[in-house]
């Protein structure tokens, strides 16, 4: 293969980028120190934004999947069917302030 | 047959919505397609059990799946312009091979694949990987099926691209576009499609007025049909 503009012959011509220098065949060790790329990312912010964005309740309902079948699995116990720790809390709440409801109202009632 | 690559490249003029229309729909079905090859599934349970997790771990299982992937296919880019999909089974044995080259959407049809083959929901999300509102990066998403400590019922999503990424890191994004694969679906596998040109077979990929703009002669026929 002749380059345009020059004479000289070169053996580059089995169609493939040819490598220069064998910078990429040299060994373990010295490729290691090469650097040739940004691999090491040292300078790139991550956070948890895709997994908040993907479960946000917005977005699941969007896209239909806050409605899939096994999404949460309830755990039986005896305030009925709850999901999470979330729903114990409530659950305990709102069963106290109704107590404490019901007992004022008792209390306003008869004394 | 079932390790083809496919090659998209769009017409000129082609919107961005087409575009995004024809990628969303290949990347949905070949995951599903994934999911559904017995190969691959072969190579799940190899995986899991590799790595020593014990049966019932869900989460370790997913940590397995995707740190595998992370660590063994390479990511290089598809051509300037061209957008390649691969199926699972062949970036599997590209990697066995050692010729791996995948780039981010493969990275997740095989990690979605190899969950889903054994038994996770899974799918892949679209991100704006600059949080510029514009999609351009795809991203693993999955979850586990009982409630687990760390996660309780979320979705678990998995930058695939970086080996030092763990679970739920991911460079900043404002927007994501989920898309779940069915694995019950009776569709053909995309590799057994009439796929000629582009984006034209007579069945179940999403529109046939979408993608390269080709139409196949029986699709023509039919859309004539439709239209008396």
């Amino acid at each position: 293969m002749v380059w345009m503009g020059g004479t000289e012959e070169d053996d580059m011509d089995n169609g493939f980028i040819p490598v220069i220098d064998g910078a990429l065949e040299r060994d373990a060790n010295e490729t290691a120190q090469l650097q040739l790329g940004n691999t090491d990312m040292m300078n790139m912010h991550t956070d948890q934004s895709a997994f908040n964005v993907m479960n946000d309740r917005k977005n699941l309902q969007t896209h239909g999947l806050a409605g899939m079948p096994n999404l949460p699995i309830p755990r039986r116990n005896l305030l009925g069917r709850i999901a999470n720790n979330k729903e114990t809390a409530m659950m305990l709440g709102v069963g106290a302030l109704l107590g404490v409801g019901i007992k004022a109202l008792w209390d306003f009632r008869t004394k | 047959m079932g390790e083809q690559i496919l090659r998209v490249k769009f017409k000129p003029g082609t919107s961005m919505s087409e575009r995004f229309d024809v990628i969303v729909g290949y990347l949905r079905q070949l995951i599903e397609d994934g999911i559904r090859d017995q190969y691959v599934r072969q190579k799940a349970v190899e995986i899991v059990n590799r790595a020593g997790i014990k049966q019932h771990d869900e989460l370790g299982e997913i940590r397995a799946i995707v740190k595998w992937v992370q660590n063994n296919v390479t990511y290089r880019k598809d051509p300037f312009m061209v957008e390649y999909f691969m199926t699972a089974r062949r970036i599997l044995k590209d990697v066995e091979k050692g010729a791996s080259a995948a780039d981010c959407d493969d990275f997740v049809i095989v990690a979605a694949s190899l969950l889903g083959s054994i038994g996770y929901p899974a799918g892949a999300i679209i991100v704006d990987s600059n949080a510029d509102g514009v999609f351009n990066h795809v991203m693993l998403c999955t979850r586990t099926m009982g409630p687990t400590r760390e996660y309780g019922s979320k979705w678990i999503v998995a930058e695939l691209i970086f080996p030092n990424f763990k679970l739920n890191q991911s460079v900043k994004v404002s927007k994501v576009y989920p898309l779940i694969a069915d694995p019950s679906t009776t569709r053909l596998p995309i590799h057994r499609q009439q796929i000629a040109g582009g984006m034209n077979s007579l069945g179940s990929i999403p529109s046939a007025k979408s993608g390269t703009g080709y139409q196949h002669p029986y699709s023509r026929m039919l859309n004539g049909l439709r239209g008396r």
